[in-house]
């Protein structure tokens, strides 16, 4: 739905800044992507690409088969018809009532009125502002606010939808009902969303797919299940590390005084992570059978992206260290990941 | 107060309102787009035109730099032109309208600028022409302020009259100073200030009505 092919983006003058380098991405038709970064990594450039709102100053940006970066301004105005866009800030008209900031897109178009009501009071139906027709922006709470927005930018039957930190501005509740509404949408309408977020809980909720942005690059791409479970880059861990403690926390990793290295009279730690339900061998009473291991549990939890369940798992081995070395051998070939993070000695 | 002074009074009150009035209809007919212009040209705006920004911005400069007064004698050849005599109401209305526009046009500037960048991006994200962001996000966001804007001028434009009447003009300023000041008839001086406060009161209450009425932040 989305190709956009080595996009980069420089902002030239005294203080050259290269927003974005060499960036090529898929978004496939109906799906949820989700592009995370810190503030300044180039994500809101990047969306603004989609739409043009940023003319790329190299690349190409192919939305439904057309390529953005060919068309004249009158031809791009006809385009964005087919791509809403939503805001952090919501960027309503404070002088138009509920009913006609919804209207609007459709007005730019030279829709008539009677035909801009039938198309959008099922829209405000959709997003439940129906008793707020007439209510101007300024009477209504953020949540509102971004539901009158959604509204808007579906006015037009949009293809793709683009979110630039749609929920960043809400508190945790709201932002919860928006991002249901948008996934609710994206079912109901087939509707492909391109989301921006500096919240790894936005793309845990609702995204299928991922890419994580720093300094203008892409550093990491998958499936959200993928990234959540198996983070490569340094960046994606701490986003990752927000939301599911893949660690020991600090404190008891200061209390058990883990050390970096091997040394005698010193056993692992291991962190074990499960994806799915299956799992045909019970790993921990493997090990201690198998091995002849104490293993002791210092942490673990289970969360959920969308419907796959995830599972970790931190526990120390205690034996002899050739069976240990052999444990750890043995969960390396297991189907799930495993990983040594430290080493402390025992009468902790 | 003589019957004919009280007559005098509402003569002037009429003068006055006349240069005020035609000034502020056609300042507002020209100043406006030409706030317009000065935002929209200007760097990173949907027009952005450096050239035609920073002409236009240096002839507002320039006109609002000339004190009144002397403006209104240095046009006087280009007052003769338009209005065919330089003495009168009607020709008072030229340097009037003159001034006027370029002051509305920055304070129409100052209020468009006000509007989040983002409702313009939003418009822009949906198709919206140039020509439509004006007419349908700049001008309806900004009004309330524009409205204030209006106000002002209008009052600064009675004011602005008062100085006209001293070159032949007419209206209460006119009488004030030849009545009130060279004949020493203090009653008349007091009638046309009183006047004049009232005016200004009823238009700034009902500039601040509109405005209010208008306004949905």
């Amino acid at each position: 739905m989305i190709e956009l092919t080595h996009i980069s983006k420089v902002y030239d003058g005294p203080n050259r800044v290269e927003a974005l380098k060499d960036i090529s991405l898929s978004i496939k038709e109906g799906e949820i992507f989700g592009v995370i970064g810190q503030s300044g990594a180039g994500k809101s450039t990047l969306i603004r690409c989609i739409n043009m709102l940023e003319r790329p100053t190299s690349g190409s940006v192919v939305v439904d088969g057309v390529d953005l970066t060919k068309l004249n301004e009158k031809d791009l105005r006809e385009q964005r018809k087919n791509i809403g866009m939503i805001f952090q800030h919501f960027n309503l008209l404070s002088s138009r009532t509920v009913y006609d900031n919804v209207a609007f897109p459709l007005e730019l178009q030279g829709m008539s009125k009677a035909e801009i009501k039938e198309r959008i009071l099922p829209i405000l139906d959709i997003v439940k502002l129906g008793d707020r027709l007439n209510n101007y922006p300024s009477q209504l709470s953020g949540g509102q606010k971004q539901r009158v927005g959604i509204a808007r930018a579906l006015a037009s039957n949009p293809k793709v939808l683009l979110c630039d930190e749609a929920t960043s501005a809400l508190d945790p509740q709201t932002t919860k009902s928006i991002l249901e509404l948008l996934k609710d949408i994206n079912e109901k309408l087939k509707l492909t969303i391109v989301l921006i977020t500096h919240e790894m809980q936005v793309i845990k909720e609702i995204c299928d797919r991922v890419a994580v942005i720093e300094g203008g690059v892409i550093l990491e791409e998958g499936r959200v299940v993928d990234v959540f479970t198996g983070p490569k880059e340094k960046t994606t861990k701490e986003f990752v590390g927000a939301i599911i403690s893949h660690k020991l926390p600090e404190e008891a990793w200061r209390h058990l005084n883990v050390q970096p290295d091997w040394k005698d009279g010193l056993h692992p730690i291991i962190r074990l992570n499960f994806t799915g339900d299956v799992v045909d061998e019970p790993v921990v009473a493997g090990v201690i059978r198998r091995f002849g291991l104490n293993v002791s549990i210092l942490f673990g939890g289970v969360d959920y992206i969308q419907d796959t369940s995830f599972g970790h798992l931190i526990i120390v081995l205690d034996g002899d260290r050739t069976n240990e070395e052999q444990a750890i051998q043995y969960l390396n070939e297991l189907p799930i990941g495993s990983e040594v993070i430290g080493y402390v000695a025992t009468n902790h | 107060m003589s019957q004919q002074i009280i007559n005098l009074l509402i003569q002037g009150l009429g003068e006055t309102l006349q240069m005020t009035v035609i000034s502020t209809i056609v300042s507002m007919i020209v100043g406006i787009p030409l706030g317009v212009i000065l935002v929209i040209t200007g760097k990173g705006h949907i027009m952005e035109n450096k050239a035609v920004n920073a002409t236009l911005g240096s002839v507002v400069n320039a006109l609002r730099s000339i004190p009144f007064i002397i403006l209104m004698v240095a046009i006087i050849p280009l007052t003769r032109i338009i209005a065919g005599s330089s003495i009168g109401t009607t020709a008072a209305c030229v340097p009037l309208t003159i001034a006027a526009i370029p002051f509305l046009a920055r304070l129409v500037e100052t209020s468009i600028r006000e509007i989040n960048s983002g409702v313009i991006e939003a418009a822009q994200a949906m198709g919206a022409s140039p020509m439509q962001i004006i007419r349908k996000v700049l001008l309806p966001e900004a009004l309330p302020t524009i409205i204030d804007n209006i106000t002002v001028l209008v009052v600064n434009l009675i004011s602005y009259s008062a100085m006209a009447g001293a070159i032949g003009g007419g209206g209460l300023g006119d009488i004030a100073i030849r009545y009130g000041y060279q004949r020493f008839q203090g009653d008349v001086m007091l009638a046309t200030i009183v006047i004049l406060i009232v005016l200004v009161q009823l238009i700034q209450s009902c500039g601040d009505f509109l405005s209010r009425k208008v306004n949905k932040r």
